[in-house]
């Protein structure tokens, strides 16, 4: 016997069931950023002199910037859910499947979650490279706790929009990551180990000659080829449709996050 | 799945699943939810029985402080090295780790997991009529996750330095510079709640979406409505604590002070003085906080499902409906909202201020009314009924004075001017063992006793059973009331000698022998039950579909329950408990029963 609700809505709770379980682990994410957000609350009130993030070298225009960005991706968000949901839609008169604005708009926020995140690490490069540590202050230690946990959360939601575009953009963006994590992590390893800096760009180089157009052509092709989306929306397009709803839930609420964080920390 | 929609005879253990599915994706890789209730409770148990061993290592250095441990203390210090047990004797630290884990272990890996996973897992969808959990591969995540930070917590053993000693509260700053133990015990912690927050995402979304036709919220079996606030509690009150271990983790990697006040000083181990030099304004009252934030809902997601299972239990075998579901179910929503507004009750030592703790005081004296209410109907069910005494009968009774003496014992606790005095002292720790200890466990016991013919298809020796309930309740009895006696001596509840230093402990010294006796007699105790569990399924008397003679759901589906549980949705016609209806054909009515 199969589950029931899981694409039709119950009819006295007007709800299927992913929709329920998002809204309830959004309910405990509120708690998880409640917490962080008193913390910071408890620390500022008990500090003697606090200094808000304004006075640090946070930069208040980088930060609109990646406001704007992450408000543009919810926007488009939506429209990649509408683009399943309303019938027959398109836009500008053109002559654009369903499922084809749907990539467009998902591939969109996708982009620009890669944009939001791109701009982090350039602050935190800054941060690093004036010294400017979770360890050095207290105010960096909130900084950096509430901005990390925040990018990690926007990180999970492109993964899942990645793999509602198409299995294989998951595959890449997964792999992308975990080069980049590599890179972050071991590059600054090898460069201070007696010898070790020459064998690590010896290793790059190798990789950057042969494995990155390698890597690129195989990403490209797991892009375009693997697509299981494509497949449900052909067998089954109320439930991707579902889907998208349920990640778009997830992301609203990865945006409104920041939204409360950057006046948090960056104005006030 | 579709091969259950082809009416099914009755069943035998053997050939309950038709499905050709291969060993790993039916029982190790599972996603039904009546396997995934195995694989939490063989676990669990598991642990259980691992972190009373701990206890009953540290209770032989409170009875004989400073002496070798005969043949056991050798074979633990050649396993994890003379940091524990060098030559059989205990040293401090490995006093303190088996302390902390001990707590760690009993409840988020021992009593959680069974008491609301796997309960939970194998009882609600059978009792709500759902053909599983909605999110089948998110509960079986929700398993792992739980196993992987449970081989976390064990590996935390072997670390350098021992596993975390800081207690199972984690108080900082102490739990900052403690060694490498208290690292692993957060991540193990991380894995932990998010293995609590899948299942009671699962459970919440299931009871709301996947009652049966005709399954109304007041129809539900109270068993439900205990789970559903359980998961309620684990959902908003876990994050908290996942963002202060997170917090701790910073702390204790990053070198940040968020729980570091600024300048501390610590004496270390060597009389070095170290200076921790940070960057300043933490505060460990946050720590305490969030922690309790967290750490008094948790009390509940340990008693209530307790009373749930209890709540069944007392139905069937006293043959009368329980008395005032109403008022049951009311109380429980109610206990869930003020759990959440009592959290600094646990704090009245730290200064933090006479107005707050007399705001706290107030909620605490508050919540103690509808856990009064709860009790209250459960005996009064008993009132005019024929009672069977069952095994499972057994316990359930034993556990309504239990945990009444827990909870009364607990009202002192509430009033700030008196914990001052009973604070930390082993009073508060006899109390909430009472609750804890003969209190949830017996009615775990209970539910196991009650549940099992359905899961196996036979019953469990009655006899045995009888052994094991009168044994365990003589031995909880004679290792809890000693500590309100010693409590009330004023006896610490961290002393690593249990107080043979300690000229105010005098009086009460001797009764720590005694406990400690006691403590091993109730693990003696526990050999028939793990005989009777394990020999039953195979030579225990067959059992019906219902054996019980109950009326909820889950009796009306073959036994052992098929994959899918039912081969059609059944509806439901009337409510849970209807025992004893005059001028009914049988003294019990199945919900599944048409009304006339």
């Amino acid at each position: 016997m199969d589950i029931p609700y899981t694409i039709q809505e119950r009819p006295d709770t007007g709800l299927y069931n992913a929709k329920v379980g998002i809204w309830l682990f959004l309910a405990s994410e509120v708690m998880l950023f409640g917490a962080l957000f008193s913390t910071y609350i408890v620390l500022r009130v008990g500090s003697f002199n606090w200094m808000p993030g304004r006075d640090f070298d946070l930069n208040i225009p980088i930060g609109t910037f990646n406001t704007a960005v992450l408000i543009l991706s919810s926007m488009t968000m939506v429209m990649a859910w509408a683009a399943l949901k309303i019938p027959n839609f398109t836009m500008f008169n053109l002559k654009i499947d369903h499922f084809d604005w749907f990539r467009i708009f998902l591939g969109l926020t996708i982009l620009c979650g890669l944009i939001f995140l791109g701009v982090k690490s350039f602050e935190y490069y800054g941060k690093f490279h004036h010294h400017h540590f979770p360890e050095t202050h207290t105010f960096y230690a909130i900084y950096f706790t509430l901005t990390g946990l925040h990018a990690l959360h926007v990180f999970g939601g492109m993964v899942v929009n990645a793999y509602l575009f198409g299995r294989g953009a998951c595959t890449a963006l997964v792999t992308v990551a975990l080069t980049i994590l590599y890179m972050a992590i071991f590059g600054p390893m090898h460069d201070t180990a007696t010898g070790g800096g020459a064998a690590f760009i010896a290793g790059a180089a190798w990789l950057g000659i042969f494995g990155l157009p390698l890597g690129i052509f195989f990403l490209a092709v797991l892009i375009w080829k693997n697509n299981n989306s494509a497949e449900m929306w052909k067998s089954n397009p109320e439930r991707l449709t579902n889907r998208v709803e349920v990640s778009g839930l997830f992301w609203h609420f990865v945006d409104l996050v920041w939204i409360f964080l950057f006046p948090v920390l960056y104005l006030l | 799945m579709d091969t259950i929609t082809k009416e099914q005879p009755h069943h035998d253990a053997k050939d309950a699943h038709h499905d050709p599915m291969p060993f790993w994706r039916k029982y190790i890789f599972a996603t039904d939810h009546k396997v995934i209730g195995y694989q939490y409770m063989f676990t669990a148990f598991f642990f259980l029985l691992f972190g009373f061993g701990l206890v009953m290592l540290m209770r032989w250095q409170l009875a004989y402080p400073g002496r070798p441990l005969p043949v056991l203390g050798k074979l633990i210090a050649s396993v994890l090295g003379d940091s524990s047990m060098p030559g059989g004797i205990m040293v401090p630290e490995f006093y303190n780790a088996l302390g902390a884990m001990h707590g760690t272990i009993m409840i988020f890996l021992g009593i959680v997991p069974l008491a609301f996973a796997a309960f939970g897992n194998f009882v609600i969808p059978l009792q709500i009529g759902s053909p599983d959990m909605v999110f089948p591969k998110i509960n079986a995540a929700s398993y792992w996750s739980y196993f992987v930070g449970g081989v976390v917590m064990l590996a935390s053993f072997w670390a350098p330095g021992g596993a975390a000693q800081s207690g199972w509260t984690s108080y900082t700053p102490l739990a900052v510079i403690a060694p490498t133990g208290q690292t692993l015990w957060i991540i193990g912690m991380v894995f932990l709640i998010t293995s609590s927050l899948l299942g009671a995402i699962n459970f919440i979304s299931t009871i709301i979406q996947c009652r049966a036709p005709g399954m109304t919220w007041m129809r539900l079996p109270y068993f439900v409505w205990a789970q559903l606030m359980t998961s309620f509690l684990l959902v908003l009150a876990f994050p908290p604590l996942e963002a202060a271990g997170i917090m701790q983790l910073m702390d204790r990697l990053a070198g940040t002070s968020f729980f570091l006040p600024e300048g501390l000083v610590v004496a270390a181990k060597s009389n070095v003085i170290a200076g921790y030099a940070r960057s300043g304004g933490g505060t460990s009252l946050l720590w305490q906080h969030l922690f309790w934030f967290l750490g008094h809902p948790e009390v509940y997601v340990l008693i209530l499902p307790a009373m749930g299972i209890v709540a069944e239990v007392i139905a069937a075998n006293a043959r009368r409906p329980i008395w005032g579901y109403r008022a049951l179910v009311f109380s429980t929503l109610t206990i869930g909202f003020l759990s959440f507004i009592v959290w600094a009750h646990h704090m009245y030592m730290t200064g933090m201020g006479s107005r707050i703790s007399v705001f706290f005081q107030t909620t605490t004296v508050l919540i103690s009314v509808p856990s009064v209410l709860l009790l209250t109907c459960l005996i009064l069910s008993l009132w005019g009924g024929s009672i069977r005494f069952t095994s499972s009968m057994l316990f359930a009774v034993g556990f309504l004075p239990m945990f009444g003496i827990g909870g009364l014992t607990g009202l002192p606790l509430a009033f700030n001017a008196i914990d001052l005095f009973l604070h930390d002292t082993y009073y508060v720790i006899g109390h909430f063992h009472y609750v804890v200890a003969p209190g949830t466990i017996f009615a775990l016991f209970a539910g196991l006793y009650h549940w099992y013919p359905k899961a196996t298809g036979r019953k469990m020796n009655e006899s045995l059973g009888k052994l094991h309930f009168w044994g365990s309740f003589v031995c909880m009895n004679c290792i809890f009331a000693p500590m309100m006696i010693q409590g009330m001596q004023g006896v610490s509840r961290r002393l690593y000698d249990g107080g043979a230093t300690y000229l105010l402990a005098e009086p009460t010294l001797h009764w720590n022998i005694f406990m400690s006796m006691a403590a091993w007699t109730l693990a003696l105790f526990q050999i028939p039950f793990l005989i009777n569990f394990i020999v039953s399924m195979k030579l225990g008397e067959k059992a019906s579909d219902n054996p019980w003679e109950a009326t909820t759901l889950e009796w009306s589906t073959a036994t052992p329950p098929p994959h899918g549980n039912w081969p059609t949705l059944p509806t439901v016609y009337r409510t849970a408990y209807e025992y004893s209806v005059p001028g009914a054909a049988r003294d019990f009515t199945p919900q599944t029963q048409p009304q006339e």
